[in-house]
């Protein structure tokens, strides 16, 4: 079966790199596994490419430095891991990441509403912090302040106005000599 | 080829304790160094991303999902960051066609195992003169230890593009290897 043989040769070589993985089915890896028994050149190439990734890995060989990688280290440490809040919102392996980032935003933002509307219907709107009433800062009424700001104002302004009274007066009284 | 040590070692960098973190990182310090070196094309950029690599991993462990292989999840933090950086630096284009090598096997660092062997000198200068996409999967395939289906999701590329690049990376380097040993 030369041509079946070949065609298996073929297939084995595109399918290399996923043999070596063994990223195949099992019948799949079973199947070539029996192929490379007698054929040669497939088993050539096998062996040829597993020596070949074997050397790299040591010829592409190549490192930092003690110094320099334990200084990297210490200034990696330095920085903190993202706290609690941060790692909420984080995205997580193995979800899909950006629709649950979005249901934890909304669930936060529904909490936070939550929250505002509680604060709102405890919270009594110009409450007076208890300092200051108790202070002796509210002891008065109403009545009392108006009282008191109409007695200041009459206070201020009082004196200034009889003056100009008294003069406009004193102005008039003379106009109505000289007319006589 | 994780063993307990490095299991306890990944718990607890995962926890936050930063006394973890050195002796985990120092289990792929070389693999992921190498990595950064030949795909970035020098050492200045890979000691760049060296220290990137290891600030994003650190602030994502706590995020790291212990289903997932721990070298893989690594070596896509460290792809993803060198890719980002050679794309701003815009030097992706530099790197497609640079033929000629940069990489030199010497260095001042006294603490860097020298490449002797002329397979390993032969093997280095042909990984440079691959263009970047090829280069990229080899070198997470041959450093990072990936698997094409990992490669893939590190890449965001399909399977078969994955293993075409991996043919093509291969084929390149045998040629080269055997036309050297043929001169
Ligand atoms: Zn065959």
């Amino acid at each position: 079966m030369p041509n079946e043989n070949r065609m298996t040769c073929e297939k084995f070589n595109r399918d290399l790199f996923l043999y070596i993985d063994t990223g195949l089915p099992v019948e799949q890896i079973e199947f070539y596994s029996e192929h490379l028994k007698y054929c040669s050149g497939c088993r050539k190439l096998l062996e040829e490419t597993e020596e070949l990734l074997a050397l790299s890995s040591t010829a592409l060989g190549e490192d930092i430095g003690d110094a320099k990688f334990e200084f990297m280290v210490s200034k990696t440490l330095a920085k903190k891991q993202p706290g609690l809040v941060k790692k909420f919102f984080l995205p997580e392996k193995n979800k899909k990441e950006n629709s649950f980032r979005l249901g934890k935003i909304a669930l936060s933002s529904v909490l936070v509403i939550i929250a505002v509307v509680v604060s709102l219907l405890i919270v009594k709107p110009y409450a007076v912090p208890a300092e200051i009433t108790n202070s002796g800062m509210m002891d008065w009424n109403g009545e009392e302040f108006n009282l008191k700001i109409s007695e200041l104002s009459d206070e201020l302004n009082g004196d200034e106005w009889n003056e100009e009274e008294a003069e406009l007066l004193f102005i008039n009284e003379r106009i109505n000599q000289l007319l006589k | 080829m994780i063993n307990i040590t490095e299991d306890n070692l990944i718990q607890k960098c995962s926890k936050g304790d930063a006394d973890a973190f050195a002796p985990l990182m120092k289990i792929y310090r070389q693999r992921l160094f190498s990595y950064l070196f030949k795909l970035c094309g020098n050492r200045i950029t890979a000691e760049d991303q060296f220290q990137e690599t290891l600030i994003k991993v650190w602030r994502a462990f706590p995020k790291y999902d212990e289903r997932n292989k721990f070298s893989s999840w690594l070596f896509s933090i460290a792809h993803n960051s060198a890719m980002d950086a050679l794309r701003k630096k815009n030097l992706h284009e530099f790197l497609e066609y640079n033929e000629e090598s940069e990489f030199e096997t010497g260095t001042d660092d006294p603490h860097m195992e020298l490449i002797n062997s002329e397979a390993h000198k032969i093997i280095s200068r042909a990984v440079d003169q691959l263009p970047i996409k090829q280069r990229e999967v080899f070198l997470l395939r041959v450093n990072g230890e990936m698997t094409f289906k990992e490669i893939a999701e590190a890449t965001k590329e399909p399977l078969n593009t994955v293993i075409s690049h991996m043919h093509y990376s291969v084929k390149k380097l045998r040629k080269i290897l055997r036309q050297e040993y043929a001169e």
